[in-house]
């Protein structure tokens, strides 16, 4: 309730701000990720109004839904039962930019209500199951209202002119989360203990992004995190883009991300387009993932994914106009997750962390004004 | 060795108390393979009837000991395990000594009288019994669940004494195929020697602790190499059934003597054809002849 008020607030302010602002130009996206048991469809759709010659402000508003068919496996869980599940996350996020010659000022909030990913959602449902009947002293299970809200502060330097920026940012971002329960131990009895239930996350992050040459962009970040009853985690990612040719482009991004005591996390994506015509363009992506698996707690249950590597392969057609910059695009392709076999405390997620094989579908606009 | 045995347990038992000062006196305190397991009492889970260890082993065998909480995800996994590789393993192919293997849970979870029942029901968990408290448990780990203790509840077994600890066993943490682990140490167990016939006319005595009796007529005697015996007061002698309940005794020295519950502690002595009376004193044992008129001491 509380996140639809933001969002109610958010859209007087467009509507306030699109009288006396220019509408430069609109984004939309819908994303649909299938498998047999789970479907992820998102979407969201963004305006970027020009305040002044100086100043502009972007809206987004996303919409998210999970329908999880909850299966929990009846040797290892023979406590839980079977329940379709469904869960709708709604979020919205305004950023404003002031630029003051090389230097480019910018603000972003953000706000959004429900569940982030569907993982959360099913491991809800199975603390829901097993301790929302009682029979353990301690704390019960209460219903999460996960929702959360955040601040990020941006400096754009403009260090060669129209060739290279160099983009520092502060964030925070505050998530009241469903919390995990864990058993605990008082010696002639048990008792059960409630996880977190607020996340508070530190973030900072570098970028620097320029050309290269006359075929080649780059962008490189590196990002640190913090975030409650957690390890600093640092990252970084980078991308190449390359004009091979004139109707050729190749994409190429990866990243890595470390956190003690022992996550590590890396990915890479190559993709090439090829330009059909002056309007149409097609591509190929293949994107590989691969981690060691969720820092798992010292719990007797555990909810911690193990290691995960998951490959996507995917097609794109592309329309543009590039007399008012304006685009769609199709893409849509296969995707597989692949995890590693759960442990003992880990086993009751047996069909959570199950291979999945998906498809990836996607249509996205831009029109400009 | 048994004597030997005993006396290691008397010194135990002697040390007790400085070992209660120091911090490793409390695994001291705990069972280990090899100990003997006092008896100890139990509610039963489906009953609520009183019942006791010594109870759920009286027909002998082995019993598989497995503390359990329905939350414990080790408990699901290894009582899956259990249920396939020890139950059911032995329920369909036996004991190789012909044996019985009884598995007991142990449910450490009061309070959730419905979730244990669905873990007692779906892993097919036949005998229950509470300790919620984990009073029992404690004797064996300070540690957490699932724990398993393998006991052998077989009198007279060649292999292990009855009641004596064979394993002591905590999975939690590991991915354990308890069966596998399990299997070779219950098929450890030798069924137990039936007594000597020449025993009979002690029937009524109690089981012996130790290789000790206790005859409610004959007294207090070690039987471990029978059918020779160490008798508290009569010393070694070799003992056969007679009539009824009568035994013959043969002591070194003095050749046969018969005796039975009616005239006990008379004794009739074949080589001086008369009854006597033995008496131990200063730690020698007399008796009184009738012909002699006097008290001669046993040789």
């Amino acid at each position: 309730m509380k996140n639809c008020i933001h969002i109610l607030g958010l859209a007087l302010l467009v509507a306030t701000v699109a009288d006396a602002a220019k509408l430069e130009y609109i984004d939309g996206s819908a994303e649909l990720l299938t498998s047999g048991d789970v479907d992820l469809y998102s979407s969201f759709l963004s305006a970027s109004f020009l305040l002044t010659e100086q100043s502009e402000l972007d809206v987004r508003i996303d919409f998210n839904n999970q329908d999880v068919e909850y299966r929990p496996h009846p040797l290892f869980d023979p406590f839980g039962s079977e329940n379709d599940l469904s869960d709708n996350l709604v979020g919205a996020t305004i950023s404003y930019s002031h630029e003051t010659g090389r230097h480019t000022l910018g603000a972003t909030a953000t706000t959004y209500s429900g569940f982030r990913n569907y993982s959360s959602l099913w491991i809800d449902e199975y603390y829901r199951q097993q301790y929302s009947s009682g029979g353990i002293p301690g704390v019960s299970y209460e219903d999460p209202e996960p929702n959360g809200y955040g601040l990020e502060f941006s400096e754009r330097f403009e260090l060669i002119p129209s060739t290279t920026y160099l983009t520092a940012s502060v964030g925070y971002l505050r998530d009241q989360v469903a919390p995990g329960y864990e058993i605990g131990d008082l010696g002639s009895s048990f008792e059960l203990i409630r996880g977190d239930t607020v996340l508070h996350s530190w973030t900072g992050s570098v970028e620097i992004e320029g050309v290269l040459n006359k075929r080649m962009r780059t962008r490189q970040t590196i990002r640190l995190t913090r975030t409650t009853s957690r390890e600093l985690r640092t990252g970084w990612n980078g991308a190449l883009n390359i004009a091979v040719s004139q109707n050729w482009i190749s994409r190429t991004s990866a990243s890595f991300a470390h956190e003690n005591p022992n996550f590590e996390a890396w990915s890479v994506s190559q993709t090439f387009e090829y330009s059909v015509s002056a309007k149409w363009s097609l591509g190929v992506t293949a994107r590989y993932y691969e981690d060691t698996g969720q820092i798992e707690s010292a719990n007797l249950v555990s909810s911690a994914a193990p290691a995960l590597d998951s490959q996507q392969f995917y097609l794109s057609l592309r329309r543009s106009n590039l007399e008012n910059n304006s685009s769609f695009s199709l893409s849509i392709g296969p995707y597989t997750t692949n995890y590693a076999p759960t442990g003992i405390g880990t086993e009751r997620f047996i069909n959570l962390y199950a291979d999945r094989d998906w498809w990836w579908g996607r249509i996205a606009i831009r029109h400009a004004f | 060795m048994e004597s030997l045995q005993k006396l290691i347990n008397k010194g135990k038992l002697l040390l007790l108390p400085s070992l209660l000062l120091t911090a490793s006196s409390l695994d001291a305190q705990r069972y280990q393979v090899g100990d003997i397991v006092q008896d100890v009492t139990f509610r039963d889970y489906k009953t609520g009837m009183t019942t006791s260890l010594y109870e759920l082993g009286s027909e002998g065998g082995v019993l598989v000991l497995e503390w359990f909480a329905w939350w414990c995800p080790f408990c699901t996994h290894a009582a899956a395990n259990v249920e396939d590789g020890i139950v059911n393993y032995y329920a369909s192919n036996g004991h190789p000594n012909q044996v019985p293997v009884r598995h007991i849970g142990l449910n450490v979870q009061g309070n959730s009288r419905a979730q244990s029942d669905t873990f007692i029901s779906t892993y097919g968990v036949q005998t229950v019994v509470e300790d919620y408290d984990r009073s029992f448990f404690y004797e064996f780990s300070d540690a957490g669940q699932p724990l398993f203790v393998v006991i052998n509840a077989e009198p007279n077994s060649p292999s292990a004494q009855q009641w004596e600890v064979l394993s002591v066993w905590l999975t939690y943490g590991s991915f354990p195929d308890v069966s596998t682990f399990l299997r070779p140490i219950i098929n450890s167990v030798e069924a137990g020697i039936p007594p000597d016939p020449a025993l009979m006319a002690f029937s009524s005595a109690p089981d012996p602790v130790d290789g000790w009796y206790a005859s409610d007529w004959f007294g207090n005697f070690h039987g471990g190499a029978f059918p020779w015996i160490l008798h508290e007061e009569l010393g070694y002698g070799f003992v056969l059934d007679g009539p009824g309940d009568s035994i013959y005794l043969w002591r070194a020295g003095m050749g046969w003597h018969y005796t039975d519950p009616m005239v006990y502690p008379f004794l009739y002595s074949s080589a001086i054809d008369q009854w006597i009376y033995p008496l131990l004193y200063e730690e020698e044992l007399w008796y009184y002849d009738y012909n002699a008129q006097s008290w001669l001491r046993f040789p």
